[in-house]
């Protein structure tokens, strides 16, 4: 029985080997080898900045028209889904991806003059602006990209986190102060994450919603 | 083929405790073979198939409190590797340490199975809380994690019992 013992500590030293080979392979490499080219750029309304995807060249936040655009700050930032310019604040997603492509979103706010960049909130969601002007976020669930009902890797992430559920049972709608940056009002919603979400709380004021 | 006898003082045998590590270190094994099909082919994490079933059932066979530290590793940094070794590597050194513990002096290994005993039972209590994590990967997995180290801690006391009854006449 020691050959046993022996047999199944070996295979995970065996296995921690490969591991480090299979991952330099699919992760590190991999990396390397996709060739896309992605080059898009999407002014931001009420600004002379934009943001960027690339592959050629970073992605990020520039500034400028189609010839002299300067990188301000790097970083994938998202444009389809909401983006806000108040003041000196710019609010935007962030999207992140771990190394086998698992995506995360987060709420930053980045200060226009020194381009710093604050996490306001991780794992949120900027849906866009409400009529009566506040931003409308949604928090708690993770992104549809990632299959999270199916993929076993989306229940390990939000396991040791109270308030996110990877079906989207626990998603809240949150209204921000764009000028504070406060959490002016929450709304819990486990089926926020639908189709609808503009026709119930984009299309409508805050006051509204609050009925 | 050789039969595999549990028991202690059965001379070439697994005992309880040694099986208990043997069920942590495949299920360590499981979720990180899960992990390098998944990035070979990412679109395994895209569907339920079999490695996927494969990785819910290791990853609820091991403590819960390691679970969670995974789970909060991997939050925090976002890497699938780092999440891997901080998989096997816990479970290779776990396995060296308590195969030494349990093939040591008589007093040391009764204490280490012991302790053994007693973790799996935290273990298992932490799992009857009713906290939401206890349900992260379905009914159906958090009941077979639950059946399985409830059959190394049942193992475990077997261990315990079969001691105390060799130990007794020996006292006489």
């Amino acid at each position: 029985m020691n050959d046993t013992k022996f047999t199944l500590n070996a295979l995970v030293l065996v296995v921690i080997i490969f591991t480090a080979i299979g991952f330099f392979f699919t992760v590190k490499l991999g990396k390397l080898a996709d060739r896309s080219i992605l080059n898009e750029y999407y002014p931001i309304e009420g600004t002379e900045l934009g943001v960027r995807y690339g592959t050629e060249q970073p992605s990020g936040l520039y500034r400028g028209g189609d010839n002299s655009r300067e990188l301000l700050l790097a970083g994938t930032f998202g444009y389809d889904w909401g983006a806000a310019a108040v003041g000196n604040a710019l609010w935007l997603n962030e999207y992140t991806s771990t190394d086998l492509g698992l995506m995360r979103c987060r709420l930053v706010r980045l200060n226009t003059e020194d381009f710093r960049r604050e996490a306001v909130l991780e794992d949120t969601v900027l849906r866009g602006r409400c009529p009566s002007g506040e931003l409308v976020c949604l928090r708690g669930c993770l992104m549809e990209a990632n299959a999270p009902e199916v993929n076993p890797l989306c229940a390990l992430y939000c396991m040791s986190l109270r308030d996110l559920e990877p079906d989207g049972s626990s998603a809240e709608v949150l209204w921000l102060d764009p000028e504070t940056g406060e959490i002016v009002y929450r709304l819990r919603d486990g089926a926020a994450a639908t189709a609808a979400f503009e026709a119930r709380y984009l299309a409508r004021t805050l006051g509204e919603v609050r009925g | 083929m050789k039969k595999v006898k549990f028991g202690v003082g059965i001379r070439g045998a697994l005992s309880g405790a040694e099986v208990a590590v043997r069920v942590t270190q495949v299920s360590a094994l499981s979720c990180v073979l899960f992990l390098l099909g998944a990035s070979t082919y990412r679109p395994m994490m895209l569907h339920r198939g079999a490695s996927a079933l494969l990785f819910d059932l290791g990853a609820s066979a091991l403590p819960r409190w390691f679970q969670l530290i995974l789970s909060f590793l991997y939050r925090k940094s976002g890497s699938e590797v780092l999440l891997a070794f901080a998989i096997l590597v816990p479970a290779l050194i776990f396995g060296l340490s308590a195969g030494r513990l349990l093939r040591s002096g008589k007093g040391r290994a009764a204490a280490a199975r012991r302790v053994f005993g007693l973790l799996i039972l935290a273990d298992l209590a932490l799992r009857l809380l009713p906290f939401r994590f206890n349900l992260a990967f379905g009914w159906p997995f958090a009941l077979a994690g639950f059946l399985l180290r409830l059959g190394c801690l049942v193992l475990v006391w077997l261990d315990l019992r079969a001691e105390k009854k060799a130990r007794t006449p020996a006292e006489a």
